[in-house]
């Protein structure tokens, strides 16, 4: 029966040689890796965006320094909040010791820093997505290269060129090129999402913090 | 401070999250292997039962009832059985098991027409016989058995029997051969035939074969009186290319056989050929 079954998946497997296991198992692991980041910032970047649109719209109604900041504790996973708060704490703890030009220029580094830091966090990982994208169906390519050369080795040894000897070796051979675009396929279309999602945020983020900056000097 | 706890709380999130994906990946390949063990059981091989290779000129075997079994004047299964015992170990060829069931069955036909003692005496050589076959295949290494053995043999007998014509049984259909080549005297060219063929097909393997069903290749072949191939119809071609192209092969392998006997005439010979990935038999 199991014999039977690997027509396809297992028969396959066993039927690899090494190399070809080798290149398979490192293409799980991407792929694993990859949906591992995929599911995770999807979700993260998802909440920063409804956090910061929550903070936007108390940013709009309250337009008091103190009191944005009391309720940005809510939202910490968002990026304007985040941005929000490193300008906050820099104004609190300059307003009272420096002039306007000076607390600006403070308060526009503190933001400014923050934003990169924010930026850096959102974006963290989401390259390895672009490299499985871009090298996972070379390297099962290379895995299907190495099994159909072994097919060919063992063709010359058996005598035989018929379908019957040839078939078998090149389609354990593919299955490395399939696993290959396995991997591939979701990472570059959860690139493609993730980066068009921080890019919303970073723009947004570069939009709003003039207007926080104005807000903390209008106090 | 705070950056580096988020830091470490991102990566135990991160940790979690390939636990996850590895799971989800595993149930995936653990689904497809189901998919395909329930595609198989679904979709059970289709039982080709070929007995071409079996039907050996010259056997004496009591194929076509009693009236060629009871004049055979040796005990019939020292010549036929030893190929009984090792389809019990080859789990493929149901073509040598035919014969097993047919042979115990035939001395109670011809215990009807012979005398009490005479049948009580032949009883006992054939439960001897049969004694001694079990012994022999006990003693026999279990990887002596399979396919190719049983071809070896069946070739080896071929050889030491010559290939003179040698009806085996008698009577078309419902009488049946014994060895259920469609039962009818059994032709020795068209047995040299197909050993030719055999020899000279590669069957796919089942691992080429998704499903056995189906892998049914029916060929009308006509052989001209020198031997050489005249034409090749096909009747029935199989579902999988991979078989209707091992046929082909074979077939294009094949373009000189023997030239036929002269009973056969000038025009030559036609057979109707069943290849399935387990023989050749005739349709």
């Amino acid at each position: 029966m199991t014999e039977n079954a690997g027509g396809g998946i297992v028969s396959m497997l066993t039927g690899s040689g090494p190399v070809v296991i080798m290149v398979l198992c490192v293409l799980i692991a991407f792929s694993i890796v990859s949906w591992a980041i995929i599911a995770m910032k999807f979700l993260s970047i998802r909440k920063s965006i409804r956090e910061s649109g929550d903070f936007l719209d108390s940013f709009f109604e309250v337009q008091n320094v103190d009191r944005l900041f009391a309720s940005s504790e809510g939202f910490r996973n968002g990026s304007l909040p985040r941005v929000f708060r490193a300008g906050y704490i820099e104004y609190s703890t300059m307003r009272d010791k420096s002039t306007v030009s000076q607390l600006r220029e403070r308060i526009a580094l503190a933001v400014k820093r923050e934003l990169n830091a924010e930026s850096k966090r959102l974006s963290h990982l989401v390259p390895f997505l672009a490299t499985v994208g871009n090298t996972a169906p070379f390297i099962g390519l290379f895995g299907t290269v190495w099994g159909i050369m072994s097919s060919f080795q063992n063709i010359g040894l058996m005598k035989s060129a018929s379908l019957a000897a040839v078939a078998p070796g090149i389609s354990e051979a593919l299955i490395a090129t399939a696993t290959g675009l396995v991997a591939a396929i979701p990472a570059v279309m959860g690139y493609n999402y993730l980066t068009q999602k921080i890019g919303e945020v970073e723009r947004d983020l570069e939009d709003f913090t003039p207007d926080f900056i104005d807000l903390y000097l209008n106090q | 401070m705070s950056t580096r706890e988020e830091l470490k709380r991102e990566q135990r999130k991160f940790a979690a999250w390939v636990a996850v994906a590895a799971a989800m990946h595993a149930a995936v390949l653990l689904g497809a292997v189901l998919t395909q063990l329930y595609y198989i059981r679904t979709h059970p091989p289709l039982k080709v039962v070929s007995v071409s290779l079996v039907s050996l000129p010259g056997a004496p075997g009591p194929a076509g009832g009693p009236p060629a079994s009871a004049p055979s004047p040796k005990p019939a299964p020292e010549t036929t059985a030893p190929k009984a015992p090792e389809p019990q170990v080859a789990p493929v060829p149901k073509k040598a098991e035919v014969p097993v069931p047919k042979k115990v069955a035939e001395p109670e036909v011809a215990r009807k027409t012979v005398p009490a003692e005479n049948a009580k005496s032949r009883k006992e050589s054939l439960d001897e016989a049969l004694a001694k076959l079990r012994k022999q295949a006990d003693s026999r290494p279990q990887a002596a058995s399979g396919v190719g053995n049983a071809i070896a043999n069946l070739q080896k007998k071929v050889a030491s029997q010559g290939s003179g014509p040698a009806p085996i049984g008698a009577g078309r259909g419902g009488g049946g051969g014994q060895y259920g080549t469609g039962g009818g005297a059994v032709d020795p060219y068209q047995a040299l035939l197909f050993e030719i063929l055999w020899k000279k097909w590669v069957p796919p393997s089942s691992q080429m074969l998704r499903s056995t069903s189906g892998m049914l290749v029916t060929v009308r072949i006509h052989i001209l009186s020198d031997g050489s191939l005249g034409g090749v119809e096909y009747l029935r071609k199989s579902s999988s290319e991979v078989m209707n192209n091992s046929v082909a092969v074979t077939l294009t392998k094949s373009i000189r056989f023997p030239a036929p006997p002269k009973e056969y005439g000038s025009r030559g010979v036609t057979y109707d050929i069943n290849f399935t990935p387990t023989g050749i038999s005739n349709k």
